[in-house]
């Protein structure tokens, strides 16, 4: 995998995760969202977009050999969860 | 799930947990340092600094290599093994296990000249310590096995207890809420979001361990390991036909380049890693011995074998580029914090625990994980401090190891909680910011400036910094209590 593969697959895994996350209640809750009727209708697409995101990076890393790039892939997500948990972690909680 | 089932799956996580979890840290921690195995030798062997990253072996080296091996063999000394330079150790080295270790001359693969390298275990004393615990075999290894198929139970029912909570509870971490509620956060989020690896790594635990835990399995390929001790008797193992010609031979019939070279039952074998594949079956080429004449070389093994290869290459990490064992490191460090979390937690709750309990967990937690990791950093900085000319080195290392371990364990059991934590986090800090600093004293001037040495002087500061840093969470608390 070259570098500029490695940076574009990082990238997007991250902004997989950040939509992923967006779609949960706690962080939508952080940000002060309001649950609305179409609340439910938007945690789906944003789930599902995340998932089309994140198989998206799995199609730019696949080079040559399979397996480590999707090993990569899945390790990507794992420790870019962490990261999104850790920043998360230290935005408060907006009062509604 | 029923109220009931979930308590008695509770139950299984905490007492198996509990039970096992010491023995687990110490696993997964030395196993997330034996990912750097070879790197963490040279760094205990700074004299190979001198060495560039990029050394072509040459032929006179070569011959070099092959003229001990003879004189070793004639000698009478047991068989050896030759490990080619390649970019992670750019040295040609000629080992023989002494029974302990594997020891012998190192070269350069350049001039063929002997590098005076100190001698020491080096990162092969995690690997080991990884699948044995240091218990003599076959005890150590059936040992390891037990914890790993209960770390399997362990997961599982984990999993299943946070499944309901999985997906809304991702990205969760409190880490300004008390100390029980982070933790857990801390155990969840390192469990969930490295749920792959942990399943992983653990189901290709199982599959090496299995041999081990139930002797009824037997593999008929020799490891590295074995080929060298079994054949104690076998007279005359060196090769007389030139090695330098086989060599070539193997790069033309592989089309890579061979990583070690093993003597065995008059045939001499160059086998090649496959870099960046995950499959642990090396490429191999075998010669006669004596007349150099070309004898076979690896058959394509079957999808099942294949299957079988990269499970272990999975979990050995052998064939892996630097990008994906660095992740392997993260997830490595991630199994030790969430099964560390998880013991530290169990002590959290203390109200909930009866009192004989929770105290002798506290001082295990204090011995087994804080010590683990003081004993760690005392190794390399012995590594440093014992002279290089010393015989016995490598043995007083070791001792040293478990000397500060046990003097950690009876600090824990003699010393209140409070106190004996601030000696060992105080000590770790001390130990891990002094590393560097006695790095930069000890080692050579070309080794300071070197990606290895900055790597593994930076993580033994932040370690310590780490360790400081749990002082000042421990002083918050007592002032908060």
């Amino acid at each position: 995998m070259t570098d500029t593969v490695l940076c574009l697959t990082e990238a997007t895994i991250f902004a997989s995760c950040l939509i992923w996350a967006c779609s949960l209640t706690f962080v939508r809750n952080k940000f002060g969202l309001q649950a609305t009727p179409t609340t439910k209708k938007q945690i789906i697409v944003l789930r599902l977009l995340a998932l089309v995101v994140f198989g998206r990076a799995v199609k730019i890393s696949l080079a040559n050999s399979a397996i480590p790039d999707i090993a990569i892939c899945i390790m990507l997500l794992s420790i870019n969860s962490i990261i999104i948990a850790l920043l998360l972690c230290f935005i408060e909680k907006k009062r509604s | 799930m029923t109220p009931a089932r979930r308590a008695r799956l509770a139950w299984l996580h905490r007492w198996a947990g509990l039970v096992t979890g010491w023995a687990a840290f110490a696993i997964f921690f030395t196993g997330t340092l034996a990912l750097f195995d070879t790197e963490l030798t040279r760094w205990m062997q700074p004299e190979t600094a001198l060495i560039p990253q990029d050394s072509q072996l040459t032929s006179y080296a070569m011959d070099r290599a092959q003229q001990i091996l003879l004189e070793n063999d004639h000698a009478g000394a047991p068989p050896s093994f030759l490990l080619l330079p390649e970019p992670r150790d750019p040295t040609l080295r000629v080992l023989h296990y002494d029974g302990h270790s594997f020891v012998g001359p190192t070269l350069d693969p350049q001039t063929g000249q002997t590098i005076p390298v100190r001698q020491t275990e080096g990162g092969n004393f995690f690997f080991h310590f990884h699948y044995t615990l240091r218990i003599p075999s076959p005890w150590g290894e059936r040992l390891v096995a037990c914890i790993a198929f209960a770390f399997a139970a362990i997961v599982f029912s984990g999993v299943l207890l946070h499944l309901k909570r999985l997906m809304p509870d991702y990205f969760t971490l409190r880490l300004k809420a008390s100390m029980a509620r982070s933790l857990l956060d801390i155990h969840v989020l390192t469990g969930s979001t490295m749920l792959p690896f942990h399943i992983m790594i653990t189901w290709t635990g199982l599959i090496l361990t299995a041999e081990n835990a139930l002797p009824v399995i037997q593999l008929d390929q020799p490891s590295l390991a074995q080929a060298d001790i079994a054949p104690q008797g076998t007279p005359h193992w060196a090769p007389q036909a030139s090695l330098n010609l086989m060599l070539q031979q193997t790069r033309t019939r592989l089309g890579i380049a061979p990583s070690y070279v093993l003597f065995d039952d008059g045939k001499t074998t160059l086998s090649a890693i496959r870099q960046n594949s995950l499959n642990s079956n090396d490429l191999s080429a075998t010669f006669d011995s004596q007349s150099g004449e070309f004898l076979s070389k690896t058959k394509d093994a079957s999808q099942i074998e294949d299957a079988f290869y990269i499970l272990n290459g999975l979990h050995l990490a052998r064939s892996m580029g630097p990008l994906l064992r660095w992740l392997w490191f993260g997830g490595g460090l991630a199994s030790t914090i969430m099964v560390g979390s998880g013991l530290i937690y169990y002590t959290a709750r203390q109200k909930k625990q009866p009192a004989y309990t929770f105290h002798l967990a506290q001082r295990l937690n204090i011995a087994l994980i804080g010590g683990l990791v003081t004993a760690c950093l005392s190794i390399f900085v012995f590594n440093r401090l014992i002279p290089a000319f010393w015989a016995a080195r490598s043995t007083l290392e070791v001792t040293g190891f478990f000397g500060i371990w046990a003097v950690c364990l009876l600090l824990a059991m003699t010393l209140p909680v409070n106190r004996s934590w601030r000696i060992i986090a105080g000590t770790t800090g001390m130990l891990g910011l002094a590393i560097p600093a006695i790095d930069g004293c000890t080692a050579p001037l070309a080794a300071w400036g070197t990606p290895l040495h900055l790597s593994v002087n930076s993580l033994c500061a932040l370690t310590g910094l780490t360790a400081i840093g749990s002082l000042r969470i421990l002083s918050g608390q007592a002032r908060h209590d």
